[in-house]
């Protein structure tokens, strides 16, 4: 048994309450601005308690940024994100982590540099592909002359255009370097015992993944839906650009276009009110998933 | 690069495996990507009306420019002080997070909720927070008789825009770590106490190295934040100012390509902002990695 | 989505198709759609898509889809990029400054052309000259429609004035550095401020002097150009301010306009140059009563007018000629009296039609906000010389970085302002050779 020190627990209670309001306050300021009449949200500063006007604010936002649709939207974009990278990184992460094979390292690398070119650099070409995904297929088939061989009409119909749809919102973001070198971190922990004991057990490698790496993986996996969906549901740039039907746009998209510029009546209120509207999804996530976090706990050790 | 000594043998299903991720990086990353950087090397206008190839030009001019060393520093400096701030605060918080017994959820719950906020939104935030004449903390600064003006103070602005870019990953770091320290095993820690081991010493010989895997993940996650995913705080919180101390490299990119739509510059400065971190990533992957505690 | 033409079985819009000649064969057509996309949040956002509701709503022909895209860097990379996917919208509303880059881009249809191509007879003499210029070609042709335009005016703090034993707004540069004396002695932490110190205090600082900013007529008559500031009065006018810098006479606020705002609402600056556009925002937040006033010259220069800032409505190429004639329906809705009045008094935008200004001064409205006729009168000034006209250069965004880039380094003494200045000058020249040669080939 561990021994229960008091004065420690006191001390971590306090740095903790420290950090929390260190990190809390900023959303809390939100939270305030969100809270007040337009003349006090425009003071110098802004004050530090909050107003009586939230839900009112609230209730106007909503009005103008028609977040309805765009709160599902949002929810299924970012459902979908995070499921899907979650999936494909489980599986690459596997491959890259259990299997030898040529050009594994490069596989790693190739799947890792997709951090480190923003979408703003690639922007042109970016929309490009999504505005017919087919093109690079319909490259291949011309390069490789496959298209001359075929006539060339091949080409010219394939066509498959990803705006306003929700493939497109998802489908282009759905790669994750982050999961997969997450799972692979994870997976190099795994005791190699177990994967002796399932050869031995004559267990083929999908049937120790489901057995075996995925049960071991659910903390992982529930610390990363809730990164994931946050990240999904925080896109703004790329829902912005491929999207120009309303019906189709997102709940960031909607509170950006809430934000004001220089103008009559710089409602901040209302776009932190929208904020906060935008924001509780993900906290609802954030819960649901807490709860796992702790099930899972509770299971196996502690 | 480090791999299991216990391995399957198969030939077609590790690449089975990894094909749903391959094809969609090789459709939305790698062919629109190839053709950015195939835009280092011409110079173009961003309608695609005018298209002149310029061999290295774009790279001289680069290097030839003395504020693009200023921006390299920046970068340097600001990269690490990010990485420092957000996995130190991470770390302590999951770690006490984790100690105590009452609370945990409240205090989870609340450290992790301001990764939520949309980014849109943290810029404007951080404004009405820390902006010299109407942020509510630069008053309260002023008060207590401290000069603050990260708008001509060099120091202050990068000591803003690092704490602004770390505030934003301090929750991602806390979820992990806490991720990680809580798949430790009770046993391993309740042994170490019988052998009369304090909690201090418990952590530091023990839980630590057990977290290796988790922090080597965050370093090199922490790094390529901070190199490529800061400039929308950059642009909110300083634009780059004042004089060109919190220009760092990847906020040229942006603001020379997304803004200025100069983007023959742009590609050829992402390929050397790609360099230099693939670089630092390999070193890491290679050095460091050693250093790692796996199972 | 863009330009798709739905056909509608709908009998009804038989009986309204009218005046206009466009329907291609029947009558029961859909209304024409036609896409314009705007980087305006908040309230402007909102009297945008109040407008055109109103248009559409004013006719059955055609059907305007006003779409919210973000920023105005936004907005314009995604019709870049929609341009080259030729998904792009029919209309655009792009910052003055990158009037350049989109009168060279080949993507767009000159408004001139496309009003006088579809019938819409506009008499362009009628409107506020100086605001059109901005938007012409070299040769006078209108490339966009002027929108959103507003231009910095001088305001003052009364209250604070009177505290200090001062009345009416100082009009030379020279009285504002009395001024600010006086200011700090009477208390305040500060005389003067700036919102937008680029454009207030190097564009229209020159404007009002009339001295040039670059060579080519600040860029008008050729892409081989080159800046000036840094060997005429802006050098003197910098260094003024640096050397107030040190006492408290003038205090930098940020590049944008939020932080002169609050310095100047918070009581702590009494003076600031800002937009014409800034009013209500003040409004709301000052809590001392306040005027506005011209922009400060030299003394003994008779001042020039100023420079507009802002953004245009620009028309893309590349659509069905049918879809043109709603384009220009719309943009002549947009330009009428009444329409121009609404904007001018909902946004605090200047109008662009002489007629709307008349008409919003008959009713009374410059006596409720005097500020936006000296915003009208300071632009309206007779005698517009070829350093008075636009500033056209291309790289606005880097150009105007490395400029605030050296402006900080002489507010923080790092620099003197010739040094700073001439610093400024060189970087930029590089930045203008750069653009000169990305768009020589044409």
């Amino acid at each position: 048994m561990i021994e229960n020190n008091r004065a420690l627990a006191i001390f971590a209670h306090i740095i903790l309450v420290l950090g929390v309001a260190t990190i809390a306050f900023p959303l809390y300021y939100a939270f305030v601005g969100a809270s007040l009449p337009i003349e006090e949200v425009l003071q110098v500063p802004m004050p530090l308690v909050p107003g009586d006007r939230l839900i009112e604010n609230m209730a106007a936002a909503w009005d103008k940024g028609s977040f309805g649709r765009q709160l599902v939207n949002s929810a299924i974009m970012a459902s979908v994100i995070a499921g899907g990278k979650i999936a494909i990184s489980l599986l690459s992460a596997f491959a890259i982590t259990y299997f030898r094979f040529p050009f594994r390292t490069a596989a790693f690398w190739a799947i890792f540099v997709t951090l480190m070119l923003p979408i703003e650099v690639r922007i042109v070409p970016t929309y490009e592909v999504a505005a017919n995904a087919l093109a690079p297929l319909a490259w291949l088939l011309q390069v490789t002359g496959i298209d001359g061989l075929l006539g060339g009409r091949l080409t010219a119909n394939l066509q498959w255009s990803l705006l306003d749809s929700y493939v497109g919102l998802t489908l282009p973001l759905i790669a994750s370097a982050t999961a997969t070198f997450l799972f692979r971190q994870f997976y190099l922990t795994i005791p190699d015992d177990l994967a002796e004991a399932a050869k031995i057990d004559g267990a083929g490698p999908m049937r120790f993944f489901r057995d075996v790496v995925l049960p071991l993986s659910t903390t992982n996996i529930a610390a990363l839906a809730v990164i994931l969906f946050v990240f999904g549901w925080n896109q703004y740039l790329w829902p912005l650009l491929i999207t120009t039907d309303p019906s189709m746009t997102t709940v960031v998209v909607g509170v950006a276009r809430l934000i004001p510029g220089p103008e009559p009546q710089p409602a901040w209120n209302v776009a932190m009110a929208g904020g906060l509207v935008a924001l509780l999804p993900p906290v609802l996530v954030v819960l649901v998933m807490q709860h796992w976090f702790v099930k899972g706990l509770v299971d196996t050790e502690k | 690069m480090i791999g299991k000594k216990v391995v399957f043998r198969s030939r077609g299903l590790p690449l089975l495996l990894l094909a749903p991720q391959l094809l969609v990086i090789l459709v939305f990353f790698f062919w629109p990507a190839g053709q950015a950087v195939f835009q280092a090397f011409h110079l173009a206008d961003p309608f695609g009306q005018h298209f002149e190839y310029v061999g290295l030009e774009n790279f001289t001019r680069l290097f030839n420019s003395p504020e693009y060393y200023d921006s390299l520093w920046a970068t340097a400096v600001f990269s690490s002080g990010v990485a420092f701030l957000s996995l130190g605060a991470g770390l302590v918080l999951a770690a006490f997070v984790d100690h105590i017994r009452r609370g945990r959820m409240v205090y989870k719950s609340l450290v992790i909720w301001p990764y939520a906020v949309a980014p849109v939104l943290a810029g404007v935030l951080w404004l009405f927070l820390f902006h010299p004449i109407y942020g509510v903390v630069a008053f309260a600064l002023e008060r207590a008789g401290i000069g603050w003006n990260p708008l001509l103070d060099s120091n202050q602005a990068m000591a803003l825009v690092v704490m602004a870019a770390a505030w934003k990953q301090v929750s991602y770091n806390f979820v992990f770590f806490l991720a990680g320290l809580q798949a430790i095993p009770r046993s391993v820690i309740e042994a170490a106490a019988i052998d009369g081991a304090g909690p201090l010493r418990r952590f530091l010989t023990i839980v630590l190295p057990l977290l290796t895997p988790t922090t080597f993940f965050l370093l090199v996650i922490n790094l390529v934040y901070a190199f490529f995913d800061t400039f929308g705080i950059i642009h909110a919180v300083t634009h780059g100012g004042p004089g060109g101390a919190t220009n760092i490299l990847v906020y040229k990119v942006f603001a020379d390509g997304f803004i200025g739509q100069d983007l023959g510059s742009s590609a050829a400065q992402s390929i050397v902002l790609m360099v230099i971190v693939v670089t630092l990533t390999v070193m890491q992957f290679r050095f460091l990695e050693r250093k790692v505690h796996y199972a | 989505m863009i330009a798709r033409r739905t056909l509608l079985g709908a009998a009804g819009a038989a009986l309204l198709a009218s005046t206009l000649t466009l329907a291609a064969g029947s009558a029961a057509a859909a209304p024409r759609e036609v896409h314009f996309w705007y980087p305006l949040g908040g309230a402007i956002g909102d009297l945008i898509v109040k407008m055109t509701n109103d248009f559409n709503a004013s006719q059955s022909d055609y059907k305007v889809v006003p779409q919210y895209k973000g920023s105005y860097d936004e907005t314009f990379n995604a019709a870049v990029a929609a341009y080259r996917a030729k998904k792009h919208p029919h209309l655009l509303v792009g910052i003055g400054a990158s009037s350049l880059n989109l009168m060279l881009s080949g993507a767009i249809y000159p408004v001139e052309d496309l009003m006088k191509d579809h019938g819409q007879k506009v008499d362009w003499s009628s409107y506020v000259q100086p605001v059109l210029n901005y938007y012409r070609t070299p040769d006078g042709k209108l490339l966009s429609l002027p929108f959103n335009s507003s231009t910095p005016i001088f305001w003052y703090n009364k209250d604070a004035f009177a505290k200090a034993g001062l009345s009416g707004p100082p009009k030379t540069w020279d009285e504002v550095g009395e001024y600010a004396g006086k200011l700090r002695q009477a208390g305040f932490d500060c005389g003067y401020t700036t919102a937008w110190q680029v454009w207030v205090n190097i564009d229209n600082y020159s404007f009002l002097q009339n001295v040039p900013v670059a060579t080519q007529q600040n860029g008008m008559a050729g892409l081989d150009t080159e800046f000036l500031f840094n060997k005429t009065r802006v050098v003197q006018h910098i260094q003024r301010l640096q050397d107030w810098g040190k006492d408290g006479r003038f205090l930098y606020t940020g590049r944008t306009w939020q932080g002169a705002h609050g310095a100047f609402s918070g009581g702590k600056c009494a003076m600031m140059t800002e937009s014409s556009a800034g009013f209500a925002g003040i409004q709301k937040a000052a809590k001392f009563q306040f005027a506005a006033s011209y922009l400060p010259h030299e003394t003994g220069v008779t001042p020039k007018n100023s420079l507009i800032g802002g953004g245009s409505i620009w028309a893309m190429a590349g659509h069905p000629k049918e879809d043109y004639a709603a384009v220009a329906a719309y943009l002549a809705f947009l330009t009428s009296t009444d329409r121009q009045i609404e904007w001018h008094k909902g946004t605090g935008y200047i109008p662009i039609t002489k007629a709307a200004y008349e008409k919003a001064k008959a009713e009374g409205y410059y006596k409720e906000a005097p500020h936006q006729e000296v915003a009208i009168l300071q632009l309206m000034r007779e005698g517009a010389t070829e350093n008075t006209r636009a500033v056209r250069l291309g790289n606005y965004v880097q150009y105007v970085a490395a400029i605030e880039d050296e402006l900080e380094n002489i507010w923080a003494n790092k620099k003197t302002a010739q040094q700073g200045l001439d610093d400024a000058v060189r970087r930029g020249n590089e930045i203008l050779a750069r653009f000169a040669q990305q768009n020589r080939k044409r």
